[in-house]
């Protein structure tokens, strides 16, 4: 391992300096704050050094694979993770310095996930990855919802982690190795193909990807919005690339056509199950949380559309979408954190913090697939390979689960510029689920948390054009 | 053919669809077993058209098999076949399952588990569906350990009372004991045929080495001896009557015990070889069938009394098949399926209408339920062997080939054993349906308990005249009872039938009597001191070594882990303290804290995260079965 090698972990030593900083955070300069803001620089440090790591190489004798791939979700994991603690420096209240901790925690595990080349090492960053994300959704003690949906969620994601691991064994005994290269599950008859499975049933809980998805909508609901920003973004990202990954792996150790195609059935059957129950289901809830919940089932089922196809192009826009939808979901999440859990909750927006306000429709609008929003172009390039891969019907199923969706992004535009507030209509509607505590303190926009809306606002309008230019830096390496 | 799969499909995916649904739900669509099972039925009658005029055991006339994984280069297979055996089994079972299933519709339409019940219903038939026509020996023993299963959780249904759940925990540990038997022989299979292929296996067992062959034929005899409560292990099966009766009936007839004498039947060529092995089956068949025959006896549960009188009978079958006599155990087996839980399901009805178990409060029931008196002098005239009833027909069949191979003395102790089939049967016939009434308010059973028991007793009443062509099926010679014979066992049964009545009518004195014999009443009123036997030799010492883990456990162990548990309790109450008085400071969050606890407590009992996981385990299911069974090579 040269020194490129070890410029491939410097990022993770820099995010564990900002996890150490964090947990000392009262004794160190400014604070919570200050550890948010010094997890914020890092973050986007480490973000710089992934991008100019070397890629390509095996560390640690075949445990890592760093590819192109790995060093594209590395850095927007890092980046996004930046994000999410630049906001939370300026903005969030109370005791934060474990949850800065165990976000760049998190984080490091999601990176961990997306470089894995080594069954042992994915299960350890998967759950590296996970663990925090309990704790974060239960973060405030006294808030009932969050701990409700703290235990759900890891009720339920044991569960899935079970069902994988269980996978995982077989497929060390069919393979008798646990490197991803040597996964060759065709000769094993209907137990390779079962290994598989319960290797992605795993993954389809950690994407929240139907019919495993039943613990995103009420563990969201019941943490606060700005932790939801974080847990419905960053290891979504690590998840579908760690997918994609195993799908590139396996189906090229895998060759035979009856196995490739039952894998694909698998995926697609999540794929359109995620389409399906995710744009119908968001439509009549009410909660921001619950929608964006229901959201990311939808976008897991985009993601794994193009998987279907396993074709190297195919597999770098499912990447690049990965990170455009962290963005655009982060963004609006951090957005209606400072307002309130229900859609509600936004009216008026546009008259008390117009930016804000704005801010959220180019959110939406690139969560809609809305030209020239980032989410267009990645939506673009995922539909069109997946066409080119000869699944046109799956493409038709994700239009029009797309313009399903778009009516319930669009309520967040229509709450935010142009419902008038009703009190007395509001009262009389108003939902018997507990609104969430009362924020103590007037909501003040810090220039800290504006200058992460100000960021996630610019990469959702100005990537989306530059997203060829991504494709190519994961599809040619030596570009 | 291939139609041919849905037989035991069906059953199959009504379990599957009602296993992942909750409770409310499943309770209101019982309807979708009992009609998947009918269907089953039907599809096996129509199978049975189509395979007729059968042919060969063993002579497959349909096969498939999939490959479900390569292990070391063997492929682990799934291969189901249809032989003319299998056909007149899928029948059978099909048949009583259906009667039982529609039976319980009525028995079981006030217990607030009933859809569980139907489900555990359909995973019991279906596996023994797929037993019967399993030609891979590693699948009969997977879907004999489902049926294992299956029982333990019928008998322990109504798990809130003791006696069900320690029934239910007895007859399965008790059978899981005789599975070892079953896992020794597989083992041994495989090092000398390196596949567990019937057809395979059965060809090439005459080349096997002779301790090999011994192992195989004593293990599959020691799995079978659980599986068909022979003695010294048939302890399980009268405490199994705690379960619901239709269940009772289902595992006394078509299901459970039937499972263990099929294997053997199929495996019988390759028991056949080794003279001990037949032996063995003989001895152990005819001091089943007499232990079983006299217990019955001294019965005055009614259930009970059938289920000793099962025992009785499924050592004749072991004693049939010690006579190298297949395809009458065969017939003996089908016969009793059908008149056997015709006997349940009729005194299921006698219990719904009496509400005792107790015989002698029974009584005089002949006027009140004409219908079920009917069917159940039909099932007890057959399962005594009165001429011509079906009974009879498979009865003699085995005590002719028992004849044939030349040992009179089990003819003779065969015949003893048919004593006092008649001798109960009689006995509990005039006591139940004739004399005073002793019970009030007694009623017909309903049309839906009438029609299935009717069934059964229409088959019972024909099923005999069909002896001959039951064997030709099975491409054997078939024959009638030779006259000789037929006189010898119809005065035999005549005799004990008088003798019965005698005891009836109080001409001998059964009370007298038991005084005179009082170490031999006493020994058969306690089940022949098995029981006690069991419980010394085995379940106090066991039990023993168990306080003593626990001691150890309790005095080490745990006070390793309180001592650390204590001190960690001191120190969080440290920081709590501290965190409380110097950050919050606020008695009244505490009150907040206090009421919203509460209100979490009443939300996590929802009971909705274990929906979710139900659902997530029935989508995996529902994705293993597409992958496996849609497109698994």
């Amino acid at each position: 391992m040269d020194i490129h090698g070890y410029l491939t972990f410097l990022p993770y030593a820099v995010l564990l300096v900002a996890v150490a900083w964090a947990l000392f955070a009262e004794r160190l300069p400014f604070g919570d704050k200050g550890a948010a803001g010094v997890g914020a620089l890092l973050s986007f440090v480490s973000a710089v050094i992934f991008v100019k790591a070397e890629i390509g190489a095996y560390l640690f004798g075949g445990k890592i694979l760093f590819t192109a791939d790995a060093r594209f979700a590395c850095a927007g994991i890092c980046l996004l993770t930046g994000i999410w603690l630049l906001w939370t420096a300026g903005r969030a209240q109370g005791r934060i310095r474990e949850a800065v901790a165990l976000g760049l925690l998190a984080s490091m595990g999601s990176c961990l996930m997306v470089s894995a080349s080594d069954l042992i090492v994915m299960v350890l960053g998967i759950e590296l990855a996970t663990m925090p994300a309990y704790v974060l959704i239960g973060y405030r003690r006294n808030r009932v919802n969050g701990l409700e949906g703290a235990i759900k969620y890891f009720l339920l994601s044991v569960l899935a982690s079970l069902l994988m691991i269980y996978g995982v064994t077989f497929m060390y005994g069919i393979a008798k190795s646990t490197s991803f290269g040597a996964l060759n599950m065709a000769n094993a008859g209907s137990l390779g193909l079962v290994a598989v499975l319960l290797l992605f049933v795993g993954i389809f809980a950690k994407i929240s990807a139907a019919p495993f998805h039943y613990w995103a909508p009420d563990a969201y609901e019941g943490a606060e919005s700005w932790i939801v920003a974080y847990v419905s973004s960053v290891p979504k990202i690590a998840g579908i690339v760690l997918a994609m990954r195993l799908v590139n792996f396996i189906a090229s150790a895998s060759k035979t056509a009856v196995f490739q195609d039952t894998f694909s059935t698998i995926l697609i059957i999540a794929a359109v199950a995620s389409m399906a129950l995710g744009s119908f289901a968001a439509l009549t809830q009410r909660n921001t949380k619950r929608v964006m919940a229901y959201s990311g089932v939808v976008n897991a089922g985009y993601m794994l559309m193009p998987l279907v196809v396993m074709s190297a192009s195919s597999v770098a826009s499912v990447a690049v979408y990965s990170v455009f939808y962290g963005l655009a979901s982060m963004g609006l999440l951090l957005v209606t954190a400072s307002e309130g859990g229900e859609i509600a909750d936004l009216v008026g927006l546009s008259k008390r913090r117009p930016a804000a306000a704005w801010a959220l429709a180019i959110f939406a609008l690139s969560m809609v697939g809305v030209p020239p929003m980032a989410g267009f172009f990645g939506k673009f390039y995922m539909f069109t390979s997946t066409v080119k891969g000869g699944h046109t019907w799956l493409v038709i199923v994700a239009t029009i689960a797309s313009i399903v969706s778009a009516f319930y992004y669009m309520r967040f535009v229509k709450a935010a510029f142009f419902d008038q507030p009703a009190e007395e209509i509001k009262q009389a509607e108003a939902p018997v689920v507990p609104v969430e505590p009362a924020i103590d303190e007037p909501v003040r926009t810090t220039f800290l948390a504006s200058t992460a809306l100000v960021i996630c606002t610019t990469l959702v309008v100005a990537l989306g054009p530059l997203s060829g230019f991504l494709l190519e830096w994961i599809l040619n390496p030596t570009w | 053919m291939n139609w041919i799969i849905a037989i035991p499909l069906l059953p199959a995916i009504a379990f599957l669809l009602t296993v992942c649904l909750p409770r409310s739900v499943r309770n209101k669509i019982v309807m979708l077993p009992v009609v998947m099972m009918i269907a089953s039925a039907v599809l096996a009658l129509v199978g049975l058209i189509k395979v007729f005029p059968g042919g060969e055991i063993g002579h497959s006339i349909w096969s498939t098999s999939w490959t479900l994984a390569t292990i070391a280069a063997s492929p682990l297979k799934l291969s189901l076949s249809l032989d003319p055996l299998a056909t007149v089994m899928l029948v059978m079972v099909s048949i009583v399952g259906s009667c039982v299933q529609v039976f319980s519709l009525f028995y079981m339409k006030d217990d607030d588990r009933k859809g569980w019940y139907f489900t555990v219903l359909s995973l019991f038939t279906s596996a023994m569906l797929f037993l019967v026509m399993g030609a891979d020996l590693l699948f009969i023993f997977a879907m004999w350990e489902i049926m294992g299963l299956c029982s333990y959780l019928l008998i322990g249904f109504w798990y809130k009372d003791e006696a069900p759940r320690k029934a239910s925990q007895k007859a399965f540990l008790v059978t899981r004991a005789a599975d070892i038997g079953f896992i020794v022989a597989l083992a041994a299979i495989y090092t000398q045929c390196g596949t567990f292929d019937l057809a395979t296996i059965l060809s090439s067992a005459a080349s096997w080495a002779p301790s090999v062959l011994l192992v195989v034929s004593l293990g599959l005899i020691w799995a079978a001896m659980g599986k068909s409560a022979q003695w010294p292990l048939m302890v399980w099966l009268p405490d199994a009557m705690a379960g619901p009766t239709p269940s009772s009936a289902l595992i006394h007839a078509a299901t459970m015990v039937a499972a263990g004498v099929f294997v053997l039947a199929r495996m019988l060529p390759v028991i056949a070889l080794s003279h001990i092995g037949l032996t063995l089956l003989t001895t152990i068949g005819i001091i089943t069938a007499l232990v079983g025959g006299f217990l019955a006896c001294f019965q005055t549960d009614i259930k009970k009394m059938l289920a000793y009188s099962t025992i009785s009978q499924l050592g004749l079958m072991f004693v049939g098949l010690g006579a190298n006599a297949a395809v009458p155990t065969l017939f003996h087996l089908t016969t009793h399926a059908f008149f056997k839980s015709m006997l349940f399901l009729a005194a299921g009805i006698i219990i719904h209408a009496t509400h005792t178990q107790d015989m002698r409060k029974m009584g005089g029931l002949a006027r009140k339920m004409p219908i079920t008196t009917v069917v159940f002098s039909i099932g007890a005239f057959s399962l005594a062997g009165l001429v011509p009833l079906s009974g009879f027909f498979s009865k003699d069949e085995i005590f002719a080939s028992v004849l044939k191979t030349g040992n009179t003395t089990i003819f003779a102790l065969g015949l003893v054993m048919a004593l006092t089939t008649a001798l109960y049967v009689s006995k509990a016939w005039f006591t139940v349906f004739f004399g005073k009434p002793r019970t009030k308010g007694v009623h017909e059973g309903t049309a839906l308990e009438l029609v299935p028991v009717s069934i059964l007793a229409a088959l019972t009443l024909v099923l005999g005249f069909f002896s001959p062509a039951f064997a030709r099926f099975l491409g054997h010679e078939g024959a009638w009872p030779e006259m000789g014979l037929a006189t010898i066992s119809s005065v035999v049964t005549l005799a004990g039938a008088l003798i019965g009545f005698f005891m009836y009518a109080g001409i001998i004195d059964t009370e007298k009597l038991s005084h005179r014999f009082n170490i031999l009443t006493r020994a058969f009123n306690e089940k022949l001191y098995f029981d006690y036997a069991y419980d010394l030799i085995i379940i106090q010492p066991y039990m023993k070594f168990c306080d003593l883990c626990w001691k150890f456990d309790a005095k080490v162990i745990d006070g390793i882990v309180n001592g650390v548990s204590k001190a960690y309790v001191g120190l969080s109450a440290l920081s709590w303290s501290f965190d409380g008085s110097v950050i919050d400071g606020a008695v009244n969050g505490c009150a907040t804290l206090a009421k919203k606890t509460g209100n979490t407590f009443k939300k996590l009992q929802s009971g909705r995260v274990l929906n979710y996981q139900r659902l997530m385990v029935g989508a995996v299911v529902i994705l293993l079965f597409v992958v496996v069974i849609l497109k698994g090579a």
